[in-house]
């Protein structure tokens, strides 16, 4: 609020805007809700140390109570804490509703446990973790934050990696290449739907950022695949990741609000993805080579992330492409990386290629953005 | 939006609810049976809070499954302790459970039973020492339910309750 004050200090001083708009910037800013992020984050981790405590509390102290007592316990937690949210969104306490939302819904997850100790069921983490995930899709699609959408994402991912692991294929390394080259799919394909039926913007960025952060874990390791396994994967594993990616290219095809030269680098994104795993599939090569598929593949989804206005994902793959180039330079001339003139020579490329980077990197973004914009 | 907020609010306790209602159910409602325990590994007879156990199910030290039927489906019946590979095989049984066996051991998810940890090491104890039983409730649908777990054949808060405290 100081920096804004200051700014329309600035502002009005130069004759930018009149004391009218000064006035009007400030009664608007005074009503919106603040975001701060600092505080958001605490309240985030207050409500899961207090929910873990809970849960905690009823695990170390469960012998003294008898099992009724524990259930009436538990239900009239959960009723407080319901009533605590209701309230909190008639007084409009945005932070109180946030944070009572974090603590109910890991009291469910607590609740889910505490029904298991009392009646001693045998069921499987995973099958409580679902009907958590069930339960408690409603009641977290209202959270106007990130944060619960994308825990009840992390929760839903995980189990299902855990029950395809090992049904498939008896080896680890085919079991692995299917989980890594499906999981991100599964991510952006969800993430298309919500895109395209924009339900819920929250759920639509955590799946995002999942699609993004397991894709790009994938990528890297299937790149680097060589260095793991000495033989090479199944073409088989893919057959899955390759459905997922045909629907995943129809489903962002079928948006009518998104430009034509888009759709086709978010299918080139896909294709190449594909590809990086399939190189691994086929014939022996060079460990190096795996860059010919993995840099178009960074470009395109530096790209892609742009577009859809996302400046600093852009930075970072631009980034990623840059330390490839030098990852291609130390594997293909890794002998003459480790003399003297060697390691001279690769600190004056980093050098220049950073140099590079901050000289081509606006111009690029601003070419990106031209080349997106256009239908 | 009040509405759809109560809504959302009541989804999580209606469920857990309904859950807890229909495991109290299966519990009173079934038939009761004791069956003997034994431990069944040497390193991981209790994880956490959890005591794990082999149950016995035939006489004699008898198995329901050995370790090359892993995977497969077997049946038990409650009223006269005999197993079966098909269920039409053990028709005229009223209390019979469906279970796979994994690693030599016949599970139908009551192998498990949620002690205090503080209380661990004397149970592991017992319960090598072939002296814990269960009491499970079985119901005519095939669904069976820890109920209790018996030490000396008395509830195990009484056994613990009677020994001397170090």
């Amino acid at each position: 609020m100081k920096n804004l004050d200051k700014k329309l200090k600035e502002w009005s001083s130069r004759d930018l805007l009149t004391e009218n708009q000064v006035s009007s910037i400030k009664e608007y800013e005074d009503s919106v809700p603040k975001k701060n992020l600092l505080i958001n984050t605490f309240i985030a981790i207050a409500s899961t140390v207090i929910g873990i405590g809970i849960i905690s509390m009823v695990a170390a102290n469960w012998i003294s109570f008898p099992n009724w007592a524990k259930l009436i316990l538990n239900f009239v937690l959960l009723g407080s804490c319901a009533f605590g949210i209701y309230r909190s969104y008639l007084s409009k306490k945005n932070l109180a509703f946030e944070g009572l939302m974090v603590l109910y819904v890991l009291l469910c997850l607590a609740s889910i446990g505490v029904i298991s100790q009392v009646y001693h069921t045998g069921g499987k983490l995973e099958h409580a973790i679902y009907f958590w995930c069930l339960m408690t899709l409603p009641v977290i699609s209202l959270s106007k934050r990130f944060y619960l959408p994308l825990l009840w994402t992390c929760a839903l991912i995980w189990p299902l990696i855990l029950s395809v692991n090992m049904v498939f294929f008896s080896s680890y390394k085919n079991n692995f290449a299917m989980i890594a080259s499906t999981t991100p799919l599964i991510c952006g394909l969800i993430a298309s739907l919500l895109d395209l039926t924009k339900i819920n913007e929250q759920f639509l960025k955590s799946f995002r950022l999942l699609a993004f952060t397991l894709g790009l874990g994938a990528v890297f390791w299937a790149d680097f695949f060589g260095y793991f396994w000495s033989t090479n994967i199944n073409l088989q594993t893919l057959i899955p990741a390759a459905v997922l990616a045909i629907i995943t290219i129809l489903v962002f095809t079928m948006r009518s609000d998104v430009a034509i030269k888009r759709k086709l680098v978010f299918s080139l994104m896909l294709i190449f993805y594909l590809l990086i795993f399939g190189f691994q599939g086929v014939g022996s090569r060079q460990e190096h080579w795996g860059a010919f598929i993995d840099i178009p593949l960074l470009f395109l989804a530096s790209i892609y992330f742009l577009s859809i206005d996302y400046k600093k994902v852009f930075s970072f793959l631009s980034a990623l492409i840059g330390i490839r180039f030098l990852i291609v330079y130390f594997q293909a001339f890794g002998g003459l990386a480790s003399t003297g003139i060697g390691l001279i020579v690769s600190g004056v490329l980093i050098l220049v290629f950073l140099k590079l980077w901050m000289k081509f990197n606006p111009k690029f973004e601003k070419w990106t953005n031209e080349l997106m914009e256009t239908k | 939006m009040k509405k759809k907020l109560i809504i959302c609010l009541a989804i999580p306790i209606f469920c857990l609810a309904a859950l807890t209602a229909s495991k109290a159910y299966k519990e009173m409602a079934g038939k009761k049976f004791t069956l003997d325990i034994v431990g069944f590994d040497p390193r991981d007879l209790l994880s956490g809070h959890y005591l794990i156990y082999r149950v016995n199910y035939l006489k004699d030290g008898k198995r329901v499954c050995s370790y090359s039927d892993s995977g497969k489906k077997k049946y038990y019946c409650f009223d006269n302790m005999r197993s079966a590979e098909k269920s039409n095989y053990l028709s005229n049984c009223n209390y019979k459970v469906e279970g796979t066996c994994e690693r030599g051991r016949f599970k139908v998810g009551i192998e498990r039973f949620y002690i205090p940890e503080e209380y661990s090491v004397e149970l592991d104890k017992v319960v090598r020492d072939q002296r814990g039983s269960i009491i499970i409730s079985v119901n005519t649908k095939g669904d069976a339910q820890v109920s209790n777990l018996l030490i000396n054949n008395m509830d195990w808060k009484d056994y613990l309750k009677s020994i001397p405290k170090k």
